[in-house]
């Protein structure tokens, strides 16, 4: 869980309104996380869910917010513990219904995808869902959304070794699963 | 940037391809009319379940079903005879200074789907490059952090126990870790002795999540054993904000203190850093709290190794320094505490700590060591010793510059560190003071602001992770 930082609120009238500013915040990147949502969820609807309760959950805490420079990576963070929490309740479902089960992550099925996605992605997809959840989120942070190490560690509520570690046994573990299956 | 670092991209690539096509737009945003300031919506509190009321009861009897299993497995590494390669020197200081023979870790242990073989350990002589003995884990353990005496003869190393056999994250297992000690006779027939402690076998894992096996884990790296070799410092998890310290006796594994520290701001994601301070005088608990990097507050903890069995570390000793994140850019300390994988290193005269810094950039890349004052006068934007810079010219094959500090020296200096690019491919020979052309590692002695390598074997290569897998 990652908190917006709270410290004394500045006065009235010196900050953007909260819907005002939110709004704008959504319309610059709301497709942007819905469609890194998707990524790790397989579902549109549930990702386009989880980043409208993000930036709900950013309106209701904007007064806690005394750095508006801070809504972006507070916003990373609540849909990545948002679509964490949806991983969790999927993985409850998959234990109840084992026939059903599939790892959502990176999993395109779409005609899009088959026309966009060759068989060299699909086996590095396939690489990427063998990782521990913390190495598949530094991987899609950094390489998908193009985040920092810094910013990937904010984001992750880590500190920025521990992603750049992550990242470095990721990275290792992908080539060897491949070199394994090539 | 390798291979696999470049197919990754590709397909990252393809992936924003395929989700941009299938998500062209958002929808519109809903948001409620604009509450009162300070407005607060408090959320229902969840009742218990029929489930978690038995499950409040299973973990602890599928534990103790597992740690009967575990034991029977555990006793088997009881004393496992050594493959001694090369009769050591038997000169007791290593150059500059430093001691000469370290306990590594082959391979930090993983949760992955990819089969990884247990990490056994090497020790070695790191002023002729030679090796000591090596120990191979028994099935279904592997070696998993490692912490040293100040005699450079005595070491403790902590392995885990799958009750499966498995150290993949998807596999229904526990994992159960229990201490041994590598003491070193140079000269000797058998150089080196692997010797199961008395300790009691920690429960890391009870088939919960994976993230709990790497809190778990990342905690076992901050184990610290005393100067003098007799004691045991552990700390653990007990909650999700409660971090216990535990001190045992080496030679009887009984239980000398147990302190507990509850803070709802200790963040598990941030590992601790605990060492001994003056011998066995007293301990230094470094924590990192809150849960965002940019909001952390860095404290450390001092506190003598006496009193009561047990107690409140919130009411033991004192903090003798903290440090709070400030927004904006960050500063060299910061950077230095943030950027290093293996954290920090305190002195065991209390008095410095050193950390190292990274950056990577297209010109090429920048390692630095540190060391500041353990005091209150060490503020965000405290510039410190430099101990020693190296510059690397661009490679292509390198994505990612990382430093160590491995280990400091009594008064702070010297130090041993490491800098390895990307995923680390072998021991660089070469890795002073110039810039080395490739991509690899090297391990040298940090002192008067140059960088000289030590011995190690060929092909030898330490895995950076989030702990330290090689201690001296």
């Amino acid at each position: 869980m990652d908190y917006p930082d709270t410290g004394t609120p500045p006065r009235p009238g010196l900050r953007p309104r909260a819907d005002e500013s939110v709004t704008a915040l959504y319309a610059e990147h709301a497709a942007g996380l819905i469609r890194l949502g998707f990524v790790m969820l397989g579902d549109r609807g549930a990702a386009e869910d989880v980043v409208q309760d993000a930036f709900l959950g950013l309106y209701r805490n904007w007064d806690r917010l005394n750095d508006p420079a801070k809504a972006l990576p507070y916003i990373r963070s609540s849909v990545l513990n948002g679509c964490r929490a949806a991983l969790r309740a999927q993985a409850r479902r998959d234990r109840r219904d084992r026939a059903a089960a599939r790892d959502s992550w990176l999993a395109f099925d779409s005609a899009e995808a088959a026309v966009l996605l060759s068989e060299e992605h699909r086996e590095v997809f396939g690489a990427v869902r063998k990782l521990a959840s913390r190495q598949r989120e530094a991987l899609l942070l950094r390489y998908y959304l193009g985040l920092s190490p810094d910013e990937t560690a904010q984001v992750m509520g880590i500190s920025t070794g521990t992603v750049k570690s992550a990242l470095s046994r990721a990275i290792a573990a992908v080539g060897r699963t491949l070199k394994e299956e090539s | 940037m390798n291979s696999a670092e470049d197919r990754l991209l590709a397909a990252m690539s393809a992936a924003a391809e395929v989700a941009a096509a299938e998500i062209p737009a958002a929808p519109p945003l809903h948001l409620p009319p604009e509450q009162a300031p300070g407005a607060s919506r408090g959320r229902a509190p969840r009742p218990w379940s029929r489930w978690s009321r038995w499950s409040r009861w299973t973990i602890p009897l599928t534990a103790a079903a597992a740690m009967v299993v575990l034991a029977v497995a555990l006793v088997l590494i009881k004393d496992i005879p050594n493959g001694s390669v090369v009769p050591p020197n038997t000169s007791t200081a290593g150059p500059g200074g430093v001691p000469r023979y370290y306990v590594a870790l082959k391979q930090l242990a993983t949760y992955t789907d990819v089969a990884t073989p247990p990490a056994g350990i090497v020790v070695g002589d790191s002023l002729t490059g030679g090796t000591l003995a090596t120990f191979a884990p028994p099935a279904g353990t592997t070696f998993a952090s490692v912490t040293a005496a100040a005699d450079d003869l005595t070491f403790a190393v902590f392995a885990v126990a799958s009750s499966t056999g498995s150290f993949t994250h998807k596999a229904k297992t526990t994992l159960a870790g229990r201490w041994y000690q590598v003491r070193l006779s140079p000269g000797a027939a058998r150089p080196a002795r692997l010797t199961l402690l008395p300790v009691k076998p920690v429960i890391l894992l009870r088939d919960t999540t994976e993230e709990a096996g790497w809190a778990a884990l990342d905690a076992s790296f901050a184990a610290a054993l005393s100067g003098s070799g007799r004691e045991l410092a552990v700390p653990e998890w007990v909650g999700t904000h409660a971090l216990a310290v535990q001190v045992f006796s080496v030679a009887t594994g009984r239980l000398l203190h147990d302190w507990t520290m509850n803070d709802r701001s200790l963040n598990q994601a941030a590992r601790p850093y605990l060492t001994w301070i003056d011998g066995d005088r007293s301990l230094a608990l470094l924590t990192i709290r809150s849960s965002s990097a940019a909001l952390a507050v860095t404290t450390v903890r001092e506190w003598p190794d006496a009193g009561p069995a047990t107690g409140d570390l919130a009411a033991v000793g004192k903090d003798v320094w903290t440090l709070r994140n400030t927004p904006g850019p960050t500063t060299t300390l910061q950077d230095c505490l943030s950027g290093a994988p293996g954290g920090v290193q305190i002195s065991a005269d209390g008095k410095t700590f050193s950390c190292a810094t990274s950056t990577t950039a297209v010109h090429g890349g920048h390692v630095s060591f540190y060391t500041f004052p353990l005091a209150a006068s060490t503020t965000v934007t405290a510039q410190g010793r430099l101990d020693a810079s190296l510059r690397f010219r661009d490679n292509p094959r390198v994505s990612e510059y990382l430093a160590q500090v491995l280990w400091a020296s009594p008064s702070g200096s010297p130090l041993i560190g490491m800098w390895t690019g990307a995923v680390a491919v072998a021991v660089s020979s070469s890795g002073s003071g110039s810039a080395p052309a490739a991509p690899g590692q090297s391990i040298g002695v940090i002192s008067h602001g140059r960088f000289t390598p030590l011995h190690f074997p060929a092909g030898f290569t330490l895995v950076v992770g989030s702990g330290i897998p090689i201690t001296w």
